[in-house]
């Protein structure tokens, strides 16, 4: 997944550093040498029509997919790290929340008591940010069955905050969510950037991030993926 | 003592064959060909059985042992490979191993072991025990690769987010790998739950008919209960993981594409 840099390259100082990235699906290319960099409060939102791979990247990104070549770099870890501890900093918020049995406290403890994190779920810290995403009424020990996608998706972004990653890869974060639930889950990654993370966002609701936007003028940039993919040039 | 079947006593039993396809003649059921084509092969395919089990036992060499008991886990392989709703390209030879490694060991750990037969490949013991061990124990593995494979089709996302949230191949094959042992486990449960009052077992019917003591028959029973009940556990563990690190690579990716539906194979076939 990780390849080793280059030696003629300078040093990255970036939080993410994505260079030369490449791939396909089924032996037809998708994206070519995409490359971009995130700081520490930076958040990339990556455009393109559909079918154009942009959640193939976010998964090839974590090596959920295969890549032909290129690079993904996260400050302070090591080329040679294994997959399990990138996808822990480099964490991926999947577009359709999986349906997982048993309580809400087991479908955010999934993320936890890995051997690449043995702590047990914080129960404190899921309260504080089950409110924080507008589920303050959710009990932790109620069955998880019949929660709505929109809810499914908030408890997803709860898991995700609770890894406390390095940067997210966000795929279409609000596309189950009511304008309500949209606003409270931007306030949410607007924290989370400010408190040094990074995100990548995947999303065809421009008001989405043009909401988030406003929240951190600045903050957030686009990436037309079209310009990466093969005969675009 | 219980007299010898001779062939005019088995052509005499064969009837009841004929009589049943002439049944399917009268009601017009359209299986007597199937039928008399089957009884036809079981005659011809038990006849070569039993032609080479007398070579073998004639011959006791462990080389022949040996062969004959590659063929018969070369057999359950396959059998075991073919029933499940999905395929794997590249893990027959992964399970012929797992297998070979049960049966073989536990069949070795029995007669050598416990029973003490002389010498410890003996075939009039071995074969039959392996036999008797790899067709029953294949149903419980068939069972669990069946379970494995549609799991991880049908929990993917579920999977996959494990695997995000940083699992490493172990933690997110554990689940999928638990449902399908106990899935594997449950034909076995279920017959030594009922042997003797439900169901007779062919085995003991058999010595008896042949005139072994009742008590005599039911230990062997057991033996042979007991052995395909850790066969069972331990072929289905050495298949289920041969089966997993094939679609779970080690760094760890799920690979969905090794995991394909028995259909495209047919498909690809035709083409």
């Amino acid at each position: 997944m990780q390849t080793p840099a280059s030696t003629s390259a300078p040093p990255s100082t970036a939080l993410l550093a994505v260079d030369g990235f490449t791939i396909a699906v089924a032996g037809t290319t998708l994206l070519r040498d995409v490359a971009f960099a995130l700081q520490p409060g930076e958040c990339l939102h990556l455009r393109g029509r559909s079918g154009l791979g942009k959640s193939t990247l976010l998964r090839a990104l974590v090596g959920l997919h295969p890549c032909e070549r290129g690079q993904v770099r996260l400050r302070g870890l090591p080329a040679s790290a294994p997959l399990p501890l990138l996808r822990r900093r480099l964490l991926l918020l999947p577009q359709r929340a999986a349906r997982l049995p048993g309580t809400i406290a087991d479908a955010l403890g999934f993320g936890f008591g890995l051997r690449i994190d043995p702590r047990p779920l914080d129960r404190d810290a899921s309260r504080d940010l089950l409110d924080r995403v507008g589920l303050a009424e959710l009990p932790l020990d109620r069955s998880s069955e019949g929660l709505s996608e929109g809810q499914l998706q908030r408890v997803a972004l709860v898991r995700a905050l609770l890894v406390a990653p390095q940067v997210l890869l966000l795929d279409e974060p609000s596309a189950a969510l009511d304008p309500a639930a949209r606003a409270v889950v931007q306030q949410a990654l607007a924290r989370f950037l400010a408190d040094g993370g990074a995100a990548v966002v995947v999303s065809h609701d421009d008001a989405f991030v043009s909401g988030l936007r406003e929240l951190d003028p600045g903050a957030c940039r686009t990436l037309d993926l079209l310009a990466f993919a093969p005969g675009a040039e | 003592m219980t007299p010898d079947v001779g062939l005019l006593e088995l052509a005499a039993v064969a009837v009841l064959v004929l009589l049943s396809g002439a049944i399917g003649l009268v009601l017009q059921l359209g299986i007597t060909r199937s039928l008399l084509i089957a009884a036809l092969r079981s005659v011809v395919q038990l006849g070569l059985l039993g032609l080479l089990l007398d070579r073998l036992f004639a011959v006791e060499h462990p080389a022949w042992v040996l062969l004959w008991l590659t063929v018969m886990v070369v057999a359950a392989t396959r059998a075991a490979l073919a029933r499940p709703a999905y395929r794997v390209p590249g893990a027959a030879p992964l399970a012929f191993f797992g297998l070979a490694l049960t049966a073989l060991a536990t069949t070795f750990a029995v007669t050598a072991g416990v029973l003490q037969t002389e010498p410890w490949w003996q075939p009039r013991v071995v074969v039959p025990l392996c036999g008797m061990l790899l067709g029953n124990a294949l149903n419980g593995i068939a069972l669990t690769l069946d379970s494995l494979l549609s799991t991880l089709r049908a929990e993917r996302d579920a999977i996959e987010l494990h695997l995000a949230l940083g699992a490493d191949r172990q933690e997110a094959l554990r689940g999928p790998m638990r449902a399908a042992l106990r899935r594997g486990m449950t034909p076995i449960i279920n017959a030594m739950s009922v042997v003797g009052i439900v169901s007779l077992p062919g085995m003991m019917t058999g010595q008896i008919l042949a005139g072994a003591e009742p008590w005599q028959a039911v230990r062997w029973q057991l033996v042979i209960l007991f052995m395909i009940a850790g066969a069972t556990t331990l072929g289905s563990l050495a298949v289920g993981l041969a089966v997993g690190a094939r679609v779970m690579t080690a760094d760890p990716t799920l690979r969905m594409d090794r995991i394909l539906p028995r259909d495209e194979k047919v498909l690809a076939q035709t083409k």
